[in-house]
């Protein structure tokens, strides 16, 4: 390969000797038509010659252009791009606002290309539309903004992963993530936080919103396949922002607000309650009457601490839940920028800093970024670029991931409200705490749990322009990430006291990097346009891993290893992975009417074994812009319209290292010697997850960009899959990666928008995105007897003809009226109902946890000064289990004896003929809270996830101060949710597995926010 | 010539980023590949740590065997504190929940079989050591298939189905039937002689912590026993008791007996230490404490033992304050609270009484002798007559919390003792109920068709 490139140079530099022509001077200026302002940062382009300049701040340019130039080519974003003949030496030009967006460029990460070129599925963001939204990670601005695109949050710790699906759900047991590609290059979007315990921490929390240009969302194979192998989940691709020429701008956006749980959530037992439960339980269980049951309870010795509450506290509510909450979190984002640049160079700089607290108690996270862009023709032919992003990121990281006994968000719902935090004082905490639950207030504030992430960019490229028709393109990109992790567990109360306290130190080390070389060649006769690209690409990761921990600290008020006295203990580890791929691209265009395109790529990862370790990945695509000809002319209210469809494999090679290796684990010890054992069986066969991806769509314009948008339909066949499947447990293993099953994705996308009022200074612009997702399993791995092997949890399963991962449990049937007793049915359907939860059937309960609808809805308004948006987001068709229900919905004496219960319990059966969902209670196990029915919820909701209000001042006002703009918003975020079940009590979004967890929930917010511009 | 230097800048560019097709080859950094990774002593004797590592799972015999032994039974109760080991001291557990044993055992089963797989001719180092690790492997192997068939078999619960008995990693057979019990007993008293067979006396490791050539007699005469073998049991037990390496411990050294390593009268014991132990996972923390602390005792146990009892002592068995209340526990038995005991899993102490219960069985006139010589060692009175119950009843006293009471009761055709209505969740099931057996785990069941579930599963 790189003699090839060598010889191809040498080839090039031979045949460029040629002497230019001579050259002439143009000049002009170029204005708005709506306003007649003058517009900087225009690009004036020789047609022909690839030769170009920009406007000036006057919007004045001067141009030295080919003598044998015919026309200059005026562009600039949101305008309508204009060719003019060269006929004289001052070309004035007035360019229209392009309220339809043909012309529009849309990143797609290789390459950039007109909207009416593509074939594909994309769907582009603009950055401003999520710079002001208040939010840690970028994806999270997403979510119903982009048709087939589902972000759902496991958890609203600032920083932590989102769940993004693009057009459902591809793999059973490997990654549905998307490739993330930051400026042309892939990256990595690992969860780099210290412990799998805690909260996640993204690595996309290291960037900086405002940075970002654009994301544009690939969804189909044509789209995709560019990236070929990786590609099968969608692709996001960011540009961030860059240098344009002109004088210096300024940039300052700073928003401030406060930030509280999106949904309040169940409300738990008080003491008085609990008390009112445990009598009665008692009552039920051994028939003492109720008013001799707080004696029965102390002479038999059932539990002390009802006496200890009642006698010691004086029946003083521990008050928990509410404690636990950090209510009006602060949240504050700051960011200046500038960029400017003159003839030959530009550059944008920006520096950034947000810290937000965490809605629950103790603890938060703090971004400091800056980026620098450099671009720089180092001649007519060769420029340069470079793009730095440096940040640091820290976060709290809690323990969530379950209910851990030091998790405070379980233990708001979980601690009994006899316990009381503080000592007698009123300000000493309480260490002495009769419950498995620890103080978390303590541990919270005398604990260490710190993430901290150094994310360092770099992204250099020299484009060569060879010949008019040629370019030769070579980039270089890495990606540090330094991952520091800290914890330290007190002495005094908490998981540390057995262990007289804990501390474990990590530093991930993980440097990423890419290498691209590319020729693009064009070529143009009459109607017909060709572009070719050839593409070599090559991506290295190396992961290195040190982590210290120790026991035993000698005084309070050291959190370091080096205090640590006993079980000291060190891991270390280094991983690799690297993935070498050739890419293809073929696109015709004939006369702007007919486009097909056609793309390669032959890939190689080092995940796989090396006889597996290449794959052949293709697509196809065509457009038909039918607007275009001549018997669409006459009918003059469509600006555009347009047909595309595309067909291709793409694939994934989303799996852990080494894992077709059967391998030997040699990190155990046994009576202080290594102890051996197989890790892993090992599949010499594995290969790439492939997909096979239909999609066709219209993409359409009417009356002056008036009514715009684009419907499709695509057919997601992913095959190949990359599972675990489990194999017989008699295999000393639980399960083996194969590639089996298939999954197929089917849906439909459509997006309207519409000017409904379009004047100066009164608009209106609704919009509106819908997506249908239906999800089935098409093949499953087979055992030898031919039978599929399903898989099958405590609340799913997967099978033929079903979604992945269904609901399948046992069915609810309600409270037997007669008795109290929780019932269900036997069949898992209908028909008979008993009373024993082991004598019901599990059956298919209908959905999953993906929506099978999703959609979202824009609306704009601006008047004079004056503007406002509002943004819903809907998602239904699914349902949502409320986990952890078996504990606090307890009918017996989880919930008002060892831990504690929601306040829903009251409701309980007492007596014949009570007609309720809740059973009676019982002092002893019970069954009734087990995995049925009668926590699955359906999932339906709509989500106010934006309303802004804001004004921007007059230009005559902000221009005595010399500003160009100054706008003021206040911003609600997640204010209001409908939900259609009102069972649901929790926040409807969960993470894409469904289940609702106890970790911190999704927050609403509301904040001010000032721009700035000069 | 400006841009003739561009041509050289850019060569240097591409000398930079290209590469060749081999550049796809991953490190291994802490794993070794399987085929080429054992070829010598130190690699086995590693595997054979592997294997006894496997042992100490929390799912096997780090902590779930013992308790599942005591739950189902009339020694101790889950009080739900965490929610740990209720389904089983309720005896309903479900196939969605039976998997950790399961797995843990079938886990040692392949650590052992990748052992007595090698061709042991192509090894370098002692051949004689060698094969005294092929022995242990063999008895390890028996051992987990024996614990198998106690969970999973149907002996005792109206069947006669047993478990797979794997004799090869990665063997062909990846979706294996279900044996009968007695083709795994045969199977088991198979390995255990291949074992004794290959290992020698004078190559037994000078710790308790590895299997020896007594491992294999005690497992011997435990599943003997079991299966009501008594001249098998006797002649395995007897040549223990007449090997002279082990002792009673009396009464003044019971206590400390068990925080002491590789003790007189330990046989076998898994290893740990304060460094490496299995932590909140482990017997310390779910006998004792206000973490876990899930497993009391059951006030009929404590009611068995005498005043002078050393078993009854505030030391054995004992009152602790946690959350506010007093909870009856087991002190005594895997003492430490930083978890540094080891796991005593076969004491000369159960080979004594295993000797007077066959004698008991085969009318052996020294049976009351033998029997007597455990209580005289542990301040309590001697029993009077040989008979089974007094047996059970010594056993009962001397290896509770060590999990063998409800095997007790199995074995001997009993019900489970429902004791204390209050505390006990099982409601004291009949003997050859479904619920003697664990059910296949759904896991399991899902994945290989072959697999037939327990009755009552279904």
């Amino acid at each position: 390969m790189k003699f090839f490139f060598v010889l191809i140079l040498f080839f090039l530099f031979l045949q460029n000797q040629h002497v230019n022509a001579q050259n002439f001077i143009i000049t002009g200026k170029v204005t708005n038509s709506d306003d007649g302002a003058a517009i900087s940062g225009v690009s004036v382009v020789a047609k022909g010659s690839g030769l170009g300049t920009t406007t000036n701040s006057e919007g004045e340019y001067q141009f030295e252009v080919p003598q044998n130039t015919k026309s200059l080519v005026f562009s600039f974003v949101g305008m309508k791009t204009m060719e003019m003949p060269i006929s004289t030496n001052t070309i004035n030009v007035s360019l229209k606002t392009d309220y339809v967006g043909i012309g529009e460029i849309v990143a797609l990460g290789y390459a950039e290309k007109v909207k009416n070129e593509i074939t594909g599925s994309s769907f582009q963001v603009k950055g401003s539309r999520i710079a002001n939204v208040p939010v840690t990670s970028i994806d999270q601005a997403l979510q119903g903004k982009v048709p087939g695109l589902v972000v759902s949050t496991p958890s609203g710790t600032p920083g932590t992963m989102q769940d993004i699906r693009i057009r459902g759900v591809g793999s059973i047991t490997s990654s549905n993530n998307p490739l993330f590609i930051i400026d042309g290059v892939p990256v990595i979007n690992d969860n780099f936080t210290g412990e799998l315990v805690r909260s996640s921490f993204g690595a996309l929390s290291a960037l900086n919103s405002d940075d970002i240009e654009s994301i544009t969302i690939l969804k189909d194979a044509s789209a995709t396949s560019a990236y070929g192998a990786r590609g099968s989940n969608g692709v996001i691709v960011i540009t961030t922002k860059k240098g344009s020429p002109g004088k210096t701008r300024f940039s300052a956006i700073s928003w401030v607000g406060f930030q509280n749980n999106a949904t309040e959530g169940y409300q738990v037992l008080n003491g008085v309650q609990r008390e009112e439960l445990m009598l009665e339980a008692v009552h039920n269980t051994f028939g003492v009457p109720e008013d001799e049951a707080y004696n029965f309870i102390i002479e038999k010795n059932l539990t002390n601490s009802l006496k200890t509450w009642v006698e010691k506290y004086n029946r003083k509510e521990g008050n928990w839940n509410n404690l636990l909450q950090n209510k009006n979190a602060l949240a504050q984002n700051y960011d200046v920028s500038a960029s400017g640049g003159g003839a030959v160079s530009s550059y944008f700089a920006s520096l950034g800093y947000n810290n937000t607290e965490a809605t629950v108690a103790g603890g938060g996270f703090q971004r400091i970024s800056g980026k620098f862009n450099f671009q720089h023709d180092f001649s007519q032919k060769v420029k340069f670029s470079s793009n730095m992003m440096v940040s640091n990121t820290r976060q709290d990281a809690f323990l969530e991931q379950s209910i851990y006994f030091g998790n405070q968000n379980a233990t708001r719902y979980m601690m009994s409200p006899w316990e009381q935090p503080f000592l007698a004082d009123g300000a000493t905490l309480n260490t002495a705490i009769a419950s498995s639950f620890f103080n978390t207030l303590y541990t919270l504030e005398n604990d260490v749990y710190e993430n901290d992430l150094t994310r360092g960019m770099l992204n250099s490229y020299i484009e060569w322009e060879i010949t008019s028709n040629l370019t030769f393109k070579t980039v270089y990109a890495g990606d540090y990430n330094v991952a520091a992790f800290h914890t330290y567990q007190n002495r005094v109360h908490g998981d540390g006291k057995a262990k007289g306290g804990t501390a474990i130190q990590s530093v991930t080390r993980n440097y990423n990097q890419v290498s691209q070389n590319s020729l693009n060649y064009k070529f143009s006769a009459v109607n017909h346009n060709l572009a070719f690209k050839a593409l070599m690409e090559y991506q290295v990761n190396n992961y290195n891993f040190l982590q210290g921990s120790g026991e035993k600290f000698p005084a309070d008020g050291l959190y370091y290893l080096s205090a640590a006295s006993s079980n000291l203990d060190a891991n270390a580890g280094f991983n690799d992975w690297k993935n070498m791929s050739y890419l293809g691209m073929v696109n015709y265009n004939f006369s702007g009417k007919y486009i097909a395109d056609f793309t390669y790529r032959y890939e190689g990862s080092s995940l796989f074994a090396p006889e597996n370790r290449f794959g052949n990945f293709w697509s196809a695509g065509v457009a038909w812009n039918i607007s275009e000809e001549g018997f669409l002319q006459d009918l003059n209210f469509i600006d555009n319209l347009r047909f595309r469809a595309s067909y291709g494999l793409s694939g994934s090679s989303a799996l852990g290292i080494n894992q077709y290796q059967a391998l030997l684990g040699y990190d155990k010890s046994y009576a202080g010697e290594g102890a051996v054992y197989p890790r892993q069986i090992g599949n010499p066969g594995l290969t790439w997850e492939k997909n096979k991806n239909l999609d066709a769509g219209v993409d359409y314009s009417f009356f002056d960009g008036r009514l715009k948008g684009s419907f499709a339909w695509y057919s997601k066949k992913t095959f190949d899959l990359l599972q675990l499947v489990p194999i017989s447990r008699t295999m000393g293993h639980e399960s083996m990666m194969m590639n089996v099953g298939s999954i197929m994705n089917k849906g439909f996308e459509a997006v309207v928008q519409g000017d409904i009022v379009r004047s100066g200074d009164f608009n209106i612009n609704i919009g509106a995105n819908i997506a249908t997702v239906n999800n089935e399993v098409a093949a499953l791995a087979k055992d030898a007897a031919g039978n599929d092997i399903n898989i099958e949890d405590r609340l799913r399963k997967v099978a033929v003809g079903h979604p992945v991962y269904g609901w399948y449990m046992r069915k609810w049937a309600g409270v037997n009226p007669e008795n109290g007793n929780a019932q269900w049915y036997i069949n898992g359907k209908d028909g008979e109902v008993t009373a024993n939860y082991n004598a019901a059937k599990k059956e298919w309960q209908g959905e999953s946890a993906i929506p099978k609808l999703t959609a979202g809805l824009l609306t704009h308004v601006d008047f004079k000064g004056f503007f406002a948006d509002i943004n819903l987001y809907y998602a239904g068709g699914h349902k949502v289990y409320e986990d952890f229900s078996f504990l606090t919905h307890h009918t017996g004496f989880f919930s008002f004896t060892v831990f504690n219960g929601v306040n829903e319990l009251m409701k309980r059966w007492q007596k014949p003929g009570d007609i309720t969902n809740v059973p009676k209670v019982w002092y002893g196990a019970r069954d009734d809270s087990r995995e049925s029915t009668r926590f699955l919820y359906r999932g339906d909701y709509v989500r106010i996830k934006d309303l802004v209000f804001g004004y921007r001042l007059p230009v005559i006002w902000t221009g005595k101060i010399g500003c160009e703009n100054i706008a003021l918003s206040v911003r609600g975020t997640n204010l209001f949710a409908f939900v259609k079940d009102n069972g649901l009590k929790f926040d409807p979004e969960v993470g894409a597995d469904g289940l609702t967890r106890m970790t911190t929930p999704p927050v609403k917010s509301v904040v001010f926010g000032v721009n700035l511009n000069f | 010539m400006k841009e003739f230097c561009f041509y050289i800048l850019l060569v240097f560019v591409l000398l930079f980023t290209a590469c060749t097709d081999g550049d796809l080859e991953p490190v291994l950094s802490n794993d070794k590949d399987i085929d080429i990774g054992i070829n010598k002593l130190e690699d086995l004797q590693g595997l054979a740590n592997g294997m006894h590592d496997r042992l100490t799972a929390t799912a096997y015999y780090g902590r779930n065997m013992q308790i599942y032994g005591e739950v189902r039974s009339d020694n101790c109760f889950a009080n739900g504190k965490t929610g740990r080991f209720v389904p089983e001291a309720q005896m309903t557990v479900n196939p969605d929940n039976s998997n950790g044993p399961w797995e843990a055992m079938y886990a040692v089963i392949a650590s052992a079989n990748i052992i007595i797989q090698q061709d042991l001719n192509t090894f370098s180092g002692d051949s004689q050591k060698l094969k005294q690790i092929a022995g242990q492997a063999y008895v390890v192997r028996a051992l987990a298939h024996f614990d198998l068939l106690r969970l999973y078999g149907q002996q005792h619960a109206g069947g006669t189905l047993g478990i797979p008995y794997v004799v090869r990693y990665k063997c062909d057979e990846r979706m294996p039937l279900r044996s009968t019990v007695e083709l795994n007993k045969k199977a088991i008293f198979e390995d255990i002689e291949t074992g004794l067979n290959l290992m020698t006396e004078a190559n037994n490791p000078n710790t308790k912590q590895f299997i020896s050539t007594f491992t294999a007699l005690a497992l011997k005469a435990r599943v003997a026993l079991y299966f009501k073998e008594w001249e098998k049991a006797k002649t395995a037990a007897q040549t223990i008791v007449n090997s002279g390496k082990f002792e009673i411990v009396d009464a003044a050294g019971f206590v400390n007996s068990w925080k002491t390593k590789s003790g007189i009268n330990s046989i076998f014991e898994l290893a740990a230490s304060s460094t490496d132990n299995l932590g909140i996972n482990g017997l310390q923390f779910i006998y004792r404490g206000p973490s876990y602390g899930d497993i009391e005792v059951l006030d009929d146990l404590k009611a068995i033992f005498s005043e002078t009892d050393v078993r009854n002592s505030p030391a054995m068995i004992g009152y602790e304050t946690v959350t506010g209340k007093q909870r009856l526990r087991n002190m005594g038995k895997f003492p430490s609270a930083d978890f540094s005991d080891n796991i005593a899993l076969m004491r000369f102490e159960e080979m004594v009484l295993i000797l007077a219960e066959a004698k008991i069985e085969l009318e052996e006139p020294d049976a009351l002798e033998v029997l007597n010589r455990i209580p005289s060692k542990r301040g309590a009175a001697l029993y009077k007559e040989a008979t089974k119950a007094n047996v059970l009843l010594e056993r009962r006293k001397e290896l509770c919390f060590e999990g063998f009471r409800f095997d007790d009761l199995a074995r001997t055709g009993s019900d489970i003792p429902l004791v204390d209505q209050f505390r006990q969740t099982h409601g004291g099931p009949k003997y050859a109920s479904f619920k003697f057996a664990f059910p296949i785990p759904a896991v399991e069941m899902n994945a290989n068709s072959n697999m037939v579930q327990n009755e009552g599963y279904k």
